[in-house]
């Protein structure tokens, strides 16, 4: 998953189920082509300063989609958040927050650290095929790069 | 009454011996003077008889006829003066002097005519026989000797007179004395018995009033006679009680202010206590409220991760790998999926339940008609029962948190049409009044109704009156508008009858802050 090519989605989830339905309905969509998926918040922030066992990436090659999950191990999903938008070199790399959490704390807290959008991910799968599909036509398709 | 008693004595006593030393002193001064006339009178008869006594020796020498009639003369008033006093001077002494004296005057004037008579025989011209003479110088001397013995009686008398005054003044002079001096002695002994009486009984009051103003209030002064002091003593010993018994009852007024007091403090320490037992029973409570946060969130967050695993791969089997399943193989995932979905609602509502209590509601005026018409258009898209008819009659517009009681009303007139989906009549009534400070709203529905005496399991959480195969629900709604309703200070009841419908009503207070 490391490979030179341009990446298209950063997938920070820690529950391999959830990842692999995320990643199976970003497929459906056909979104899924250049996704690479990390574990944890820590891992997260080594993908995107390119540090630690990522640091022979290149930094500005910024992915077009971070999808985040706020609740992992190591360095929480508001954490991340917070480090790379509070950074001039990745505050414009779009970061969307797909999370089970519907806490109206989480959902203020997120937008005051610069997320792009909130999603909180629905048990219905078929309504999380939707909204996969929707927000990747948006940030992938739709939206203009800087 | 002794003291006085005594006063009076001495007041009369001294007004009696002063007019008795007044009358004394008229007395003594009347017989002085009356005296003092008879002493003048004896005076009188005395030097009468001295001029007399000369003019008879005048008479004697010159022979002259004057002399002869001024002898006469005041032989004449000498008998007059004497008769006079003999009249007055009525002692026994007196009597016999004056006797005397009247007796040789007679034999005087006897003698001195004869001297008048022998002086005739032979007339004047110096020319007189010595036996004549003889005779004449025995007259004279007869007479002269008469003379000397009636000036003696005289003088007697008057010596006499003299006597008399001197003893009356010394008896006045006695009687003033003694009358003072009984008045003096009688002064200073009922003075001397005065100031006894008073300066024992002075002592004693001094002295007991000095107890009681020490604050012995107890001691009594000793009453032994009838007198003032005695009197004085015993309004004394009167007053000494009557302070007792203000005392006694200022004492147990200030037992009382005291009892009082402790309770007060008393009950100031409980309160300080129980404010404290509250502050730590709040703090306990913010606690557990905290943790009860905390794990809802985790509920909110972990419950449905896997949930959403459930559905999500039995989706996938349904979709991509529907070759190897037959028609019982797909309902059974329908299950497992539905299944899912029904415990992510459960959840959700669990969640919401829990925020209710935990916001306060942010009250504005609410337009309670147009939010049950709202409702009501919601409900009956969700359950796409366009037959239904609802009435909606005035309803009071209240100071309410508008989110939450378009909860309560989308939840009771959801519940509303779908009890009455079995039933012919689909009908609702929604109506208001205001009454006793709130203001209360009903719903009425025609459905299957319910019985009477499970009304309080209603409200409960997770309570059914209905299987779920019947109508499904998470039983989770009335609790949310039981909240909601307990939230704003009304409360909610209701009333059914088994196939004859319900009335589901609330109430909240009709002016804000007032609960």
């Amino acid at each position: 998953m490391t490979d030179s090519r341009q990446v298209d989605i950063l997938l920070v989830e820690d529950n391999p189920n959830d990842a692999e339905l995320a990643i199976r309905a970003l497929r459906k969509n056909k979104l899924a082509n250049n996704l690479v998926l990390v574990k944890d918040g820590e891992e997260a922030l080594d993908f995107i300063f390119a540090k630690g066992q990522y640091a022979g990436r290149n930094i500005d090659d910024r992915p077009k989609l971070v999808l985040l999950d706020l609740k992992l191990p190591k360095i929480d999903g508001l954490e991340v958040l917070k480090s790379v938008k509070s950074d001039p070199r990745t505050c414009l790399t779009p970061i969307v927050v797909l999370t089970t959490s519907k806490e109206e704390s989480d959902v203020i807290a997120s937008y005051k650290l610069g997320a792009n959008s909130y999603i909180v991910k629905p048990v219905d799968f078929d309504k999380f095929l939707e909204a996969v599909r929707e927000l990747g036509y948006y940030w992938l398709l739709m939206n203009e790069h800087p | 009454m002794r003291i006085r008693l005594l006063l009076g004595i001495s007041k009369h006593a001294s007004i009696a011996m002063i007019l008795l030393i007044l009358v004394l002193l008229a007395y003594s001064s009347t017989s002085t003077n009356r005296m003092n006339g008879d002493l003048a009178l004896a005076g009188e008869i005395r030097s009468n008889l001295a001029e007399r006594l000369i003019v008879m020796n005048e008479f004697y020498i010159r022979r002259e006829d004057r002399a002869r009639r001024q002898w006469l003369g005041k032989s004449n008033l000498l008998a007059k003066r004497l008769a006079q006093v003999s009249g007055m001077f009525t002692g026994a002494e007196d009597q016999e002097i004056l006797l005397e004296m009247m007796k040789i005057e007679l034999q005087a004037q006897s003698i001195f005519q004869k001297i008048i008579d022998s002086g005739e025989e032979l007339p004047g011209s110096g020319f007189v026989s010595d036996n004549a003479e003889e005779y004449g110088k025995m007259l004279y001397s007869q007479l002269l000797i008469k003379s000397y013995i009636q000036r003696d009686d005289a003088r007697r008398i008057e010596e006499k007179r003299f006597q008399d005054l001197a003893m009356l003044r010394n008896i006045s002079y006695w009687m003033l004395s003694v009358a003072l001096g009984l008045m003096v002695i009688l002064v200073l002994v009922n003075g001397f018995l005065i100031e006894r009486i008073l300066s024992k009984g002075i002592k004693s009051l001094k002295e007991g009033a000095s107890r009681i103003g020490g604050g012995n209030l107890s001691y009594r002064l000793a009453v032994h006679s009838g007198d003032e002091i005695s009197e004085i003593a015993r309004e004394i010993n009167r007053m000494a009680g009557a302070l007792m018994g203000s005392l006694t009852s200022i004492e147990k007024l200030e037992r009382e202010v005291s009892r009082r007091q402790a309770a007060e403090e008393q009950f100031r320490n409980l309160n300080t206590e129980l404010e404290e037992r509250i502050a730590t029973r709040t703090a306990q409570l913010e606690a557990s409220n905290k943790e009860l946060e905390a794990f809802a969130y985790s509920v909110a967050h972990d419950l449905r991760t896997p949930l959403r695993s459930i559905d999500g791969f039995a989706n996938i089997l349904e979709t991509d790998y529907v070759k190897g399943l037959d028609e019982e193989g797909l309902r059974l995932f329908a299950v497992i999926r539905s299944s899912a979905q029904k415990m992510d609602k459960l959840i959700n509502d669990l969640l919401e339940v829990a925020r209710i209590g935990k916001t306060d509601p942010v009250r504005t005026q609410v337009d309670m008609r147009s939010l049950a018409l709202e409702a009501f258009r919601i409900c009956v898209e969700c359950e796409a029962m366009t037959d239904f008819v609802c009435i909606v009659h005035d309803l009071p517009v209240a100071m309410v948190d508008e989110v939450l009681m378009s909860r309560v009303w989308s939840n009771l007139i959801s519940n509303a049409i779908k009890y009455s989906i079995p039933s012919p009549v689909h009908k609702i009534e929604i109506s208001g009044w205001t009454a006793d400070g709130m203001h209360v709203y009903s719903i009425r529905d025609y459905g299957v109704g319910f019985d009477q005496q499970y009304v309080d399991k209603l409200f409960g959480l997770f309570q059914r009156l209905h299987g779920s195969e019947e109508f499904k629900g998470s039983g989770i709604g009335l609790s949310i508008v039981k909240k909601v309703i307990g939230r704003h200070g009304g409360t909610v009841w209701a009333e059914g009858r088994l196939g004859q419908g319900a009335i589901f009503s609330f109430s909240v207070p009709s002016e804000r802050g007032s609960k």
